[in-house]
């Protein structure tokens, strides 16, 4: 359907057409008429070196304005114009060659780029980027407080507000994800590839003072109003590596929206699978066609290169793989390899580790000190989420470093809780 | 009867329901919208839900039967629900009142004839009853009911009109006023001639109904305007309408011989879509049927039926449910529905192409869906039967359409379909085509001027707002180098906040320091409106989040879950 308002000045001339096309369009765009003179066309079949160009011109009636001559002028068009031009006359006037069209509009062909935000499983780089900083704890309060405004959303999303925080100047996006999860404010999807804020919860802790913390969904606007009643404390986390710790310090106006998980590391220390049980929870990687992929083996301290056959169960290894696409969307996972079963299993980088370590050998001893209420885990070594979630809701503390280089401590847990989940994980308890 | 506060309260919900945010309202009241609303109101007094709402508009709107009293329409009810809603309705209602008369012959006494009759006035005089005068008196309410839409995150689309004082506070009403009734029956004749002389069929989507209705040549003024209206959210609202109309069509009788006095409410059919998936691993792609919630209706809990069995169907984000199993992109499937009297069937027209975008909250997924037109320079998938590529071809060739390598064959029972990735529509040089497939063509052919962009910061998704001190980077696509970016302060009478030519796809910054409020974003390019767009601006110290939170996940534990520090047994109500 052609536009009843355009009309053509035609204009014959030599040249080369790419070229042509470039004075045009920057004439056009000197004289800011992209409004008036949207289009070009050019006759494609040159005839003794010389060809038709056509100028579409809206708008416009009566005689061919001066700013239209003038860009006709810029563009080394001279005259004769032939003026005005229906659509229709042009097919007369080129016979029967075909015409190029160029919007003088157009816009440049841009292809999506995905940003680039990582695996939210992959702990293989850098954790963190600086010392720990005071001022973590302020932006993870502010994380805290949109993730819960936000409600739920996607891995993208999370990565997107850490850096409008300016979290990630501090510490990597998965392993804010990772302290939120630990300290109950936030479930993720099995494949990270979604999270959702968790319910507001009342938490008892599980050593002697049976003090209450709050976990879960809390927005600036709650802590504030809860500020405001004198009915908390608060103190910044070991490392300042997540969201305050906030402690009810009396009877607050209105806890009715809060659920009560009572001291929930000792009731899941009771019911939490073995380690076998639960890796046979794992969610399995189907039809994964790794003569896609190039694959590298985790030698403990690395990722090796490696061939894997196929079908082949006695020349596999089991443990943990990278495995990086050859070609299209996909790009870089990191995933366990069940030689038994057969099946590659998705779970956090941590948990994937372990399970690898624990294929290989007995995992080393976790260390209790009795003096100062806390357990020591080597950094190597590092256990399931699920497992480690049970260590840091016994106090609301996420784990700091060790004084000794290599090793994590786990604040205000009572031994018997240690040895309970430890004993899951076929990991002993020294004191 | 149902009282003024419960039908305010009810056309609220009406007009808003199942649209996602960014959606463009119209406060289109008419018969229909009136007797399906009426539903769910209980008993109702005279013949039709019309006689009801309008016996309710009148006790509080009017005083003595001669004129206006608007005081009880300048509260706001339920939190922030504005009273003027109901009263406004009744304005639209007498516009669409207005069968056969033009636009542009609506001047403030054509009007307010059919204001009086419909708000019972007796006095026969011309011009604004008392009441309602200084002329614009009634704007504020306006304003009341934008601002509402954009703070719940949707666009509002009544304004001013650009005439003269006889017209520029009728154009209020008028704009809302979509279909008039006179058009209703117009159509209902249409599309039963259509359907049997086998032009039209009885599946229809949006951009069947959409293509039937430019290309349909009618004896209405209106409809003629209507059908080659300029502004898309406009446009897509009447088509909206009309596939409201067809999905409601008794095809078993002609609508001229078979209609009665009062219209009965039929049920409708929910029209689905397909949901793109790619294993970010193994590659496989999947389309599975992707219903959409029924707009306008408050959400019920409604099932679908498939061999043999009920499923639930669960919401996942607004406007959308959770995808079901895999469909063929051919379409030309029905299921039945039950839960809600007025939905029968879940369809999906016989297509041969679809045009899908990625999740803007999740860009870097593998997920495309049709959760709106592409905007400009927004890229996107089309998946088409290969008959279709010839016509793609040409359209790369002609500079208009561009895409990224080359087209991906399905495979498996989605053999015979392609998927041209990454498309972007590269200019508006469309009028000169000759297509091949005037479908296909019409569907990518750009119709906006302009796409706004609210980006960064820190937005609470599905809602369009941003915490204070973190507020979108605004910027304009077009085809043209410079646009006009309008930002208006709906809290505060729409004054304008920003007025300036920027150029088009470079960040607007200055705006990441406005304080909490309502806005809206207009552009326009070469003189018209382009495009629109509100959000709002909330603070950290006022800002509520739902409760509980409406998505859940769970870690799975043997006969128990956990939720953040929340465990509950397996079977446990939440």
């Amino acid at each position: 359907m052609s536009n009843p308002d355009r009309r053509y000045v035609a204009v014959r001339t030599v040249g080369n057409i790419p070229v042509l096309l470039q004075h045009i369009r920057h004439a056009v765009r000197t004289c800011r008429l992209t409004g008036t003179i949207p289009v070009v066309k050019f006759e494609k079949k040159v005839q003794r070196g010389e060809f038709y160009v056509f100028l579409a011109v809206e708008g416009v009636e009566g005689n061919l304005p001066q700013d239209v001559k003038k860009v006709l002028g810029l563009a080394n068009l001279r005259p004769p114009y032939h003026w005005p031009c229906p659509a229709e006359q042009i097919q007369s006037m080129v016979m029967r060659s075909d015409i190029e069209t160029h919007g003088l509009n157009s816009l440049t062909y841009r292809p999506f780029m995905p940003p680039d935000v990582g695996d939210p499983f992959d702990s293989s780089i850098a954790a963190r980027h600086a010392r720990a900083n005071p001022n973590a704890s302020n932006g993870f309060a502010q994380l805290l407080g949109w993730l819960s405004l936000a409600g739920s959303g996607t891995w993208d999303i999370f990565v997107r507000a850490c850096q409008t925080l300016d979290l990630d100047q501090i510490i990597a996006p998965h392993v804010a994800l990772r302290h939120l999860q630990l300290l109950g404010h936030i479930e993720v999807a099995s494949d990270g590839r979604r999270w959702a804020v968790a319910p507001p919860a009342i938490v008892q802790s599980s050593g002697d003072h049976k003090s209450l913390f709050i976990a879960g969904q809390r927005t600036m606007k709650k802590v504030a109003a809860f500020r405001a009643a004198r009915v908390l404390t608060e103190r910044g986390q070991p490392n300042f590596d997540g969201p305050p710790h906030i402690e009810l310090a009396g009877e607050a106006l209105d806890w009715s929206e809060f659920s009560s998980a009572g001291d929930i590391a000792s009731r899941l220390a009771e019911i939490l699978p073995d380690l076998e049980q639960w890796k046979n929870t794992l969610p399995a990687i189907d039809r994964l066609n790794t003569s896609n992929f190039d694959l590298e083996y985790w030698t403990g301290d690395r990722f090796k290169p490696c061939i894997f056959v196929e079908g082949k169960q006695s020349h596999n290894v089991a443990g943990m793989y990278r495995l990086t696409a050859r070609s299209g969307f996909a790009n870089r996972f990191v995933t366990f390899y069940d030689r038994r079963e057969q099946k590659w299993l998705q779970a956090d980088w941590y948990a994937l580790r372990f399970l690898a370590l624990s294929a290989e050998n007995a995992p080393e001893p976790a260390v209790y000190s009795q003096a100062t209420f806390s357990l020591l885990i080597p950094a190597q070594q590092r256990w399931p989420i699920l497992y480690e979630k049970v260590l840091v809701l016994a106090s609301g503390l996420l784990p700091s470093p060790a004084a000794n280089p290599g090793w994590l401590q786990y604040h205000g847990i009572p031994l018997s809780l240690c040895r309970a989940v430890g004993a899951k994980l076929g990991v002993p308890i020294k004191e | 009867m149902a009282t003024y506060p419960k039908w305010n309260r009810a056309l609220a919900e009406y007009f808003t329901s199942g649209l996602p945010a960014g959606s463009t309202i119209y406060l289109s009241v008419d018969d229909d919208v009136l007797e399906s609303i009426g539903q769910s109101l209980g008993t109702r007094i005279g013949t039709s839900w019309t006689d009801d709402f309008l016996e309710a508009v009148r006790q509080t709107c009017v005083a003595s039967g001669v004129g206006m009293s608007l005081e009880g329409v300048g509260g706001y009810s339920d939190g922030d629900v504005p009273d003027c809603i109901g009263f406004l309705g009744a304005m639209v209602f007498a516009a669409h009142r207005m069968i056969g008369e033009e636009d542009e012959l609506i001047g403030e006494n054509n009007y307010f004839k059919r204001f009086r009759q419909v708000f019972g006035l007796t006095e026969e005089q011309p011009g604004r009853p008392d009441g309602l005068k200084p002329a614009g008196v009634e704007e504020q309410y306006w304003r009341r009911w934008n601002r509402w839409l954009a703070s719940k995150g949707f666009v509002p689309s009544a304004e001013r009109g650009k005439g003269g004082p006889a017209t520029r506070y009728t154009h209020y009403p008028l704009s809302q006023a979509l279909l008039r009734q006179g058009d209703k029956e117009r159509i209902e004749r249409l599309f039963f001639i259509a359907e049997r002389a086998g032009t039209l069929g009885r599946i229809m989507d949006g951009d069947g109904i959409g293509l039937w209705f430019r290309n349909h040549s009618f004896n209405s003024r209106h409809l003629t305007e209507l059908a080659s209206e300029p502004d898309p959210r406009r446009f897509n609202a009447a088509v909206d309408a009309l596939l409201e109309l067809h999905g409601s069509m008794d095809w078993s009788q002609d609508p001229e011989t078979g209609r009665s006095s009062t219209r009965t409410f039929a049920q409708r059919q929910l029209v689905g879509s397909l949901y793109r998936y790619e294993c970010p691993i193994t590659g496989n792609i999947e389309y599975r049927l992707y219903p959409p919630m029924p707009k306008r209706s408050a959400a019920s809990s409604l099932e679908i039926f498939k061999d043999g069995r009920w499923y639930v169907l669960r919401a996942q984000r607004p406007g959308w449910f959770m995808p079901l199993w895999e469909e063929s992109p051919a379409g030309d499937c029905r299921y039945e529905l039950r839960g809600d009297d007025r939905l029968s069937h879940l369809v999906v027209p016989s297509r041969g192409f679809w045009t899908l975008v990625r999740d803007a909250d999740d860009p870097s997924s593998t997920i495309f869906a049709n959760w709106r037109p592409p905007g400009i320079e927004e890229t996107f998938l089309v998946l088409c039967r290969a008959e279709y590529a010839a016509q793609m071809q040409r359209l790369r060739q002609d500079n208009l359409l561009q895409w990224s390598g080359d087209p991906f064959e399905l495979m498996g029972s989605n053999h015979g379909w392609l998927e041209f990735r990454e498309c972007m529509v590269i200019s508006r040089e469309w009028d000169d085509l000759i297509p091949q497939n005037a479908d296909l063509v019409e569907a990518l052919r750009p119709r906006i001027g302009a796409s706004i962009c609210l980006s960064g910061g820190l937005r609470v998704p599905n809602r369009w707002a941003w915490i204070e001190g973190y507020g979108p980077e605004i910027k304009i696509f077009a085809f043209a180098d410079h646009a006009v970016l309008k930002v208006l302060d709906l809290s505060n009478s729409e004054s304008l906040v920003f007025e300036d030519e920027v150029v088009t796809g470079e960040p607007l910054v200055p705006v990441l320091s406005l304080p909490q409020g309502d806005y809206l974003v207009e552009a326009f390019t070469q003189g018209p409106l382009a495009a629109r767009q509100s959000f709002r601006i909330v603070s950290w110290k006022t800002a509520d989040a739902t409760q509980p939170p409406e998505t859940l996940f769970y870690t799975d534990l043997p006969s128990h879950r956990l939720c953040g520090a929340v465990l509950s047994e397996c079977g446990d109500n939440e």
